[in-house]
């Protein structure tokens, strides 16, 4: 999904991952923590955006997907202008910022190129569906 | 996911914060969710109630909050300086069996903030 880099697109990104991954049937805990992510990462490309351009724009995509035992995981992506890091830029709590996104995702990986960021945050295992 | 972002509501209705006093306590109670769109006016609420407390508590019960992020967070570590400046105490109640929590104490925050289980247990102090 392509959104405006508006604070206000925040909560229509939450609203979009939950009923995504309730039609999954994803765990209660583990959606919520996949939301808490996205949310961060969201929230940083905004937050450097709203410095730039108000106009720019954010891109999220989600993929699940199966691993040989059966379990089910999914990959977030977060991608937007400019050199931003994934994790929460207020100053005191920077230092957990990487952690809060950690206790919440698997792996965190935030790569750049031609003057853009993207950050793909891979979900921790959930069981198959019965 | 894919398609067009569909409306975007507006924050009012994403975040209310309602104000009640009892006894020499403010207490304002916050419903809906605290992000990076609606904590600006969370921290200028609360500023308000600061301001008018007078050195008296100001109790904030965020236990009907659906969503707190990290700017929320900074929002209130901020809030919890400006008390301390002005020397009132500004009690958060949060339940501590819900999900919304494990931020704060994922952040270490629980060490920072006053926090409370109750609005009772609050105003007791």
């Amino acid at each position: 999904m392509v959104l405006r880099a508006d604070p206000a697109s925040l909560s229509v990104v939450r609203e979009r991952i939950r009923r995504w991954l309730a039609a999954l049937r994803w765990p209660g805990e583990e959606i919520d923590d996949i939301v808490m992510a996205t949310n961060e990462a969201v929230s940083s490309a905004v937050a450097h955006a709203v410095a730039g351009n108000l106009h720019t724009e954010i891109r999220v995509a989600g993929r699940s997907f199966a691993e040989l035992d059966g379990c089910r995981r999914v990959i977030v992506g977060v991608a937007g202008d400019g050199r931003w890091e994934p994790e929460p830029s207020h100053p005191q709590l920077r230092q957990f910022g990487l952690m809060l996104l950690h206790t919440c995702m698997d792996s965190v990986e935030t790569s750049r190129e031609d003057g853009a960021t993207t950050v793909l945050m891979t979900s921790v295992k959930v069981p198959p569906l019965p | 996911m894919t398609g067009p972002l569909d409306d975007v509501p507006p924050t009012e209705q994403l975040m209310t914060i309602t104000r009640e006093d009892r006894g020499r306590c403010q207490v304002l109670t916050v419903r809906g969710e605290v992000d990076l769109s609606t904590g600006e006016r969370l921290r200028s609420t609360v500023n308000t109630a600061l301001q008018r407390a007078l050195g008296q508590p100001v109790i904030l019960d965020l236990s009907p909050v659906d969503f707190l992020s990290s700017s929320g967070l900074g929002q209130l570590v901020a809030l919890d300086e400006e008390a301390r400046r002005m020397m009132t105490s500004l009690r958060i109640v949060v339940d501590p069996d819900r999900h919304v929590i494990r931020p704060i104490t994922t952040m270490g925050l629980d060490d920072v903030l006053s926090l409370y289980r109750t609005v009772d247990e609050a105003v007791a102090g």
